[in-house]
């Protein structure tokens, strides 16, 4: 791959990386607890280039993409049980980033909500009729980078860096109430849900046989999975210890999604605003449709349709009914009033719960020989993988009664 | 339906159920509380020209939305918040000055909450 390519696909996963449950779950849990969940964030990103890679090489050296194994590895009762579940959490995750979207724009242009949801729906409809795959990606990707603004935003704010450095240790602090220990370990979940989603693995792997990748790729995939996801996690970083620094002090834990941006707003005003609020346009945006077309590949690829945008819509239609469907479903959840940050919150639920099952099919492949040759998992990929799974297992289990227990973290 | 899908049905009900009559009150003036900061953060960044004018705009109504819907939950439980998220409501355009008290009587009624 020539290296302008290489370079343009590091900076969509970075400008790709961020979403809304990420705006919302950082902000928030930096204002509540400060620095001492920022090494959730860091083993969660090691999570996702673990699986992320693993995803992207099954793709290029098996041709399988994730749905595919599914069915295979885990039979047609659980693989179908599975479909259902991601295809809700995809959905309502969909139905958050289009509600965030029209938030964005409500406060760009003044417009009221139900029509900007319409509006950036149709344009999604549009962007993916209209765009090949790769530049689908790279679009929302590359104009997502203009949320680095809160990278610039966090150091021009003069944080306290060794605070921020005593972050990446694991830790549980000290002298909390029960409540808020309960709080810290559904934040912690939720952190892990929220950078982890199971539609980016879908994407990522379906993504990879749109761009038919194979073995010469395998670089690729590895450079864009480790340093794309690790700088696209020090932007979530940097949302996270903005928050701790501006929102905390202040008694702001964000219920309003615009609040966000004003971490660019302190320290550059009226231009960092904008700049913000575009870089969360573009970013969220970006992640409406690959939670979109995440379920249409889903589906696809369960019932063995032709599916693809490489293929034009009358060579697959069902993929093609499916997405358009995916978007015209989560704009009419968007205007029964259901908030985003609601929303978002029941997404990372509804994800974790979801991830366990993503991933274990994965690994399975990623470690036979008979498949994927000299290509199979090592050690190092084994430990982490198993790793990884058994968290998310503990994770999954945990989720739903934190969730309740905390309502949502709002407790 | 097993045994066990049973149990977690019955269990996450009793969660579900203990947490929603326990702390509604406790979550409203949480929210609020959130919901007042963000927006006298917003009016003192405007003080200062530093956000649009429609952000400014857009955020007060998001704000009043949101403090509407605590707002009920509050009276509803009869607890003295629900008098600070109506003054905030019935004033047009409140300053930073006055949002930035609210928030400070808000985050005394959630520490009070919390206490019980």
């Amino acid at each position: 791959m020539k290296p302008t390519e290489l370079f343009l696909g590091i900076l969509t996963a970075v400008g790709g990386f961020v979403d809304v449950s990420e705006l919302v779950f950082m902000s928030q849990a930096g204002s509540r607890f400060g620095y001492a969940l920022i090494w959730v964030v860091v083993l969660s990103t090691i999570g996702i280039m673990v699986f992320g890679e693993m995803s992207g090489r099954v793709a290029a050296i098996a041709k399988q993409p994730v749905f595919n194994l599914m069915r295979h590895r885990l039979g047609l009762r659980l693989g179908l049980v599975t479909l259902i579940a991601s295809f809700i959490s995809n959905m309502i995750t969909c139905a958050a980033e289009i509600g965030g979207v029209a938030l964005v724009l409500q406060l760009l242009t003044g417009a009221p909500y139900p029509l900007m949801a319409l509006a950036a729906t149709l344009a999604f409809i549009a962007t993916v009729w209209l765009l090949p795959f790769k530049w689908i990606e790279r679009t929302y990707g590359l104009l997502g980078l203009f949320m680095l603004v809160f990278g610039a935003a966090l150091v021009a704010i003069h944080p306290p860096w060794r605070e921020i450095a005593g972050g990446l240790v694991p830790q549980v602090p000290k002298g909390l109430p029960t409540r808020d220990l309960v709080a810290y370990a559904y934040f912690a979940v939720a952190l892990l849900s929220a950078v982890m989603f199971p539609y980016e693995t879908y994407f990522y792997s379906s993504g990879a046989i749109e761009d038919e990748w194979s073995e010469k790729d395998l670089g690729t995939n590895r450079l864009t999975t480790t340093v794309g996801f690790g700088l696209g996690a020090l932007l979530a970083i940097a949302l996270l210890a903005s928050a701790a620094q501006l929102f905390g002090p202040a008694g702001i834990s964000p219920e309003l999604i615009g609040t966000v941006a004003q971490q660019a707003a302190v320290p550059f005003g009226k231009v960092g605003l904008l700049l913000a609020l575009l870089g969360m346009l573009f970013a969220i945006g970006g992640a409406a449709i690959e939670t979109c077309l995440a379920n249409a590949y889903s589906l696809g690829q369960f019932f063995g349709w032709r599916w693809g945008r490489h293929c034009r819509p009358e060579e697959a239609p069902r993929f093609t009914l499916t997405w358009n469907a995916v978007f015209a479903g989560s704009l009419v959840i968007v205007l029964t009033g259901v908030e985003p940050i609601q929303l978002a919150e029941y997404a990372v639920v509804a994800a974790i719960l979801v991830l366990p099952l993503t991933y274990l099919p994965l690994l399975l492949l990623a470690g036979d020989k008979t498949y994927m040759r000299a290509h199979a998992n090592g050690p190092v990929a084994k430990i982490l993988g198993w790793g990884f799974f058994a968290l998310i297992t503990i994770a999954a289990i945990a989720a739903l009664p934190l969730f309740l227990i905390t309502s949502g973290g709002q407790l | 339906m097993s045994f066990a899908s049973r149990l977690l049905v019955a269990a996450l009900a009793l969660l579900a159920g203990c947490s929603s009559k326990q702390d509604a009150a406790l979550e409203a003036v949480k929210g609020a509380h959130s919901v007042t900061a963000e927006w006298a953060a917003t009016e003192r960044l405007a003080e200062r020209s530093r956000v649009t004018q429609t952000y400014r705009g857009e955020i007060r109504e998001m704000a009043k939305d949101q403090l509407q819907s605590q707002g009920r939950i509050l009276r509803q439980s009869n607890d003295p918040a629900a008098r600070t998220i109506d003054a905030i409501r019935a004033d047009a355009a409140p300053s930073a000055a006055a949002l930035a008290a609210a928030a400070k009587t808000l985050d005394e009624s959630e520490k009070r909450l919390e206490a019980h």
